[in-house]
């Protein structure tokens, strides 16, 4: 039983890799949301670990406990804290992740159940389905909209999701690092063929950019 | 001291809480209103109309708790120990909550 527990482990610490993955960031955003990920991460298992002090307490043989100071000292004033910091930390990251100053804009359109990007080209806007091509090294704002359900763009590598509704125009603020090809997916379940709406980013050399209007899976 | 209990007591009990509550729900409600209305553009003095929109509930609730909080030891005599205790439950959860409103970018 304790081998088979042992072996489950590396198979649920696969998912915390790969190219779908928030703990493997490759810009500046998606840096700052790991950051906060484990940052919360911290601090449910400080609260976690006090539970199970506690827990363990409770088996052993009974004693004089300072009630004052597991009520308020911990159960108070310490997950007070825990949550306090967790907060600031969420909040300084919302601020630093929001569309603040110029960025590179780009159009992402969503339906049941493909994605049709915009992106401006040498020789004017291109489009292309399935695949975003951005420039490298330099914010990117997506505008995203839908023309049927609801939506939504994540590309985990690079930023954080914006749902994508219909009647609206909403904006995200991304950034890769490096020129290289992410993955991103909807994340809002749209219907039967969810699973499979997928698309690419790629990030491009911004010496090379704006890429040609040959690129495959573009068309000017 | 006359006694105070059933149902007068509890509203006393859940006083704070309920506050708390009702000031979130109309806060996130005028937040989600002020941002499709342009709100934050608008001033009023030295902050927006959307900062002053949603802090209005809050500063209501905290008042409420505090009115509550005075008169609580009259109003329940010997039985007032839980509800003051919830009715400060309700005010420092709705200083705690209404705090980010008042720094954090809003739409």
């Amino acid at each position: 039983m304790k081998c088979a527990a042992l072996a489950t482990v590396p198979l649920v610490l696969a998912g915390c890799t790969g190219p779908l993955s928030t703990l493997t960031p490759s810009g500046p955003i998606a840096q700052d949301i790991a950051w906060l990920w484990w940052a919360l991460l911290a601090g449910a298992a400080l609260l976690a670990l006090m539970v199970f002090v506690l827990v363990a307490l409770g088996f052993g043989r009974p004693r004089e406990v300072a009630e004052g100071r597991w009520v308020f000292g911990m159960g108070v004033w310490f997950s007070l804290a825990v949550l306090t910091v967790t907060l600031a930390g969420a909040l300084w990251v919302g601020e630093r992740i929001l569309p603040h100053g110029p960025a590179l804009e780009v159009h992402a359109h969503a339906r049941q159940w493909s994605w049709t990007f915009t992106h401006p080209g040498a020789t004017g806007p291109t489009e292309s389905e399935g695949v975003l091509h951005i420039p490298a090294g330099q914010p990117v704002d997506v505008l995203i909209t839908s023309s049927d359900v609801i939506h939504s763009f994540w590309v985990p590598q690079l930023g954080g999701k914006m749902d994508a509704i219909p009647g609206r125009q909403n904006r995200l603020r991304i950034e890769a690092s490096r020129p290289g090809t992410y993955e991103g997916l909807c994340a809002e379940f749209c219907g039967l063929e969810h699973a499979s709406m997928r698309f690419e980013v790629i990030a491009h050399d911004p010496a090379a950019w704006p890429p040609l209007p040959t690129m495959e899976g573009s068309r000017p | 001291m006359r006694r105070v209990g059933g149902m007068v007591w509890l509203a006393w009990l859940i006083a704070g809480p309920t506050a708390w509550a009702a000031a979130f729900s109309v806060a996130y409600g005028l937040h989600g209103l002020g941002c499709e209305l342009g709100w934050p553009a608008l001033s009023l003095g030295p902050v927006s109309l959307q900062r002053v929109a949603i802090a209005l509930p809050s500063l209501a609730a905290i008042l409420l708790c505090l009115v509550l909080l005075a008169r609580v030891s009259t109003a329940l005599g010997p039985e007032a120990g839980i509800p003051r205790l919830g009715l400060w439950i309700g005010l420092v959860a709705t200083l705690y909550t209404m705090a980010p409103v008042l720094v954090a970018t809003s739409c």
